[in-house]
């Protein structure tokens, strides 16, 4: 097979894939878009959590 | 010691009661001293009070109906439901309680990943607590799932702005424009932008930008504010331009 015929091939299945195929596929980036977000997020609240005790701990 | 008169009186019974009807029944004793110009600066400090302390009722009464709105609209999930959880975000900001929609938000951003409004949601939420960081990482996502979305694009614009990447905000709301010509949200952004950022002339032009948006699209009682603005950005301009 040639390369040019393997990439045809590749595009076809790509397109007569199914529907829940694709919406499958789209979710499973979503869920990992969210994962990525929410751990970055807790990641940046630790710095500030540690200011917040240090502060405290000059403070009383 | 016991009250110190009937307007007292009526304050502490409608503070422990909270109820509506002896609201009215203090706020009325209230004005009728105020009106007939018999009462002590005391009464004054009272009427105040129950004012002060009756605002938590509107208060209340409003997260119940927008609440109410969210619950009613869950299935539809039209442009009615996701701007009572926007109306909501700015009610438990004002009250200090912005926590609570950042952990909502979380959590929908959680259950429904693909849901771009979530994470949009969620930004305002940071945005609303003046967490500019978190907001920018949480816009940044919406816009993996939906790059081309005018709204997501103008809400991009607004943190860059909170952030003073000025330059980086008028691309994203330039694009968010030239992608929904029929949301104005951008051109207020840029206007906001400009007299934040001090460029006068360049604000003076965006806030006529919007002047003839509302006046195009039919929104001329809307345009008190930007003529407003207008009138004011003239002014300075001229005044600069003597010194």
């Amino acid at each position: 097979m040639t390369k040019k015929q393997i990439e045809r091939l590749i595009s076809c299945s790509i397109k007569s894939a199914p529907d829940g195929l694709w919406k499958r596929i789209k979710r499973g980036i979503a869920r990992d878009i969210a994962d990525e977000l929410l751990t970055k997020l807790e990641m940046q609240k630790e710095p500030r959590k540690r200011v917040w005790t240090e502060l405290m701990r000059l403070w009383s | 010691m016991g009250y110190r008169n009937e307007i007292d009186r009526l304050v502490s019974i409608y503070e422990s009661t909270s109820r509506l009807e002896d609201y009215m029944a203090a706020n009325e004793a209230c004005e009728k001293a105020i009106e007939i110009g018999s009462y002590t600066n005391e009464d004054l400090l009272s009427y105040a009070y129950l004012q002060d302390i009756h605002s938590g009722y509107y208060v209340k009464k409003a997260i119940k109906l927008y609440n109410n709105v969210i619950e009613r609209c869950k299935d539809k999930r039209d442009d009615t439901y996701y701007k009572a959880h926007g109306q909501l975000i700015a009610l438990l900001s004002k009250i200090n309680r912005s926590h609570e929609s950042i952990d909502r938000y979380k959590k929908m951003v959680k259950e429904e990943p693909d849901n771009y409004q979530a994470y949009r949601l969620l930004c305002k939420a940071y945005c609303q607590a003046d967490q500019y960081d978190d907001a920018w990482l949480a816009i940044e996502a919406a816009m993996k799932l939906e790059p081309d979305n005018a709204i997501l694009l103008s809400e991009t614009g607004y943190v860059c702005k909170a952030l003073g990447r000025y330059d980086e905000a008028i691309d994203f709301f330039d694009k968010a424009f030239a992608k929904d010509s029929n949301n104005a949200s951008a051109l207020y952004g840029k206007a906001c932008l400009y007299m934040d950022a001090g460029r006068n002339e360049e604000a003076l032009k965006a806030w006529k930008d919007v002047v003839s948006w509302l006046e195009e699209h039919g929104y001329s009682e809307g345009t008190a504010w930007p003529k407003a603005e207008i009138k004011r950005l003239e002014k300075l301009i001229a005044q600069n331009k003597k010194h």
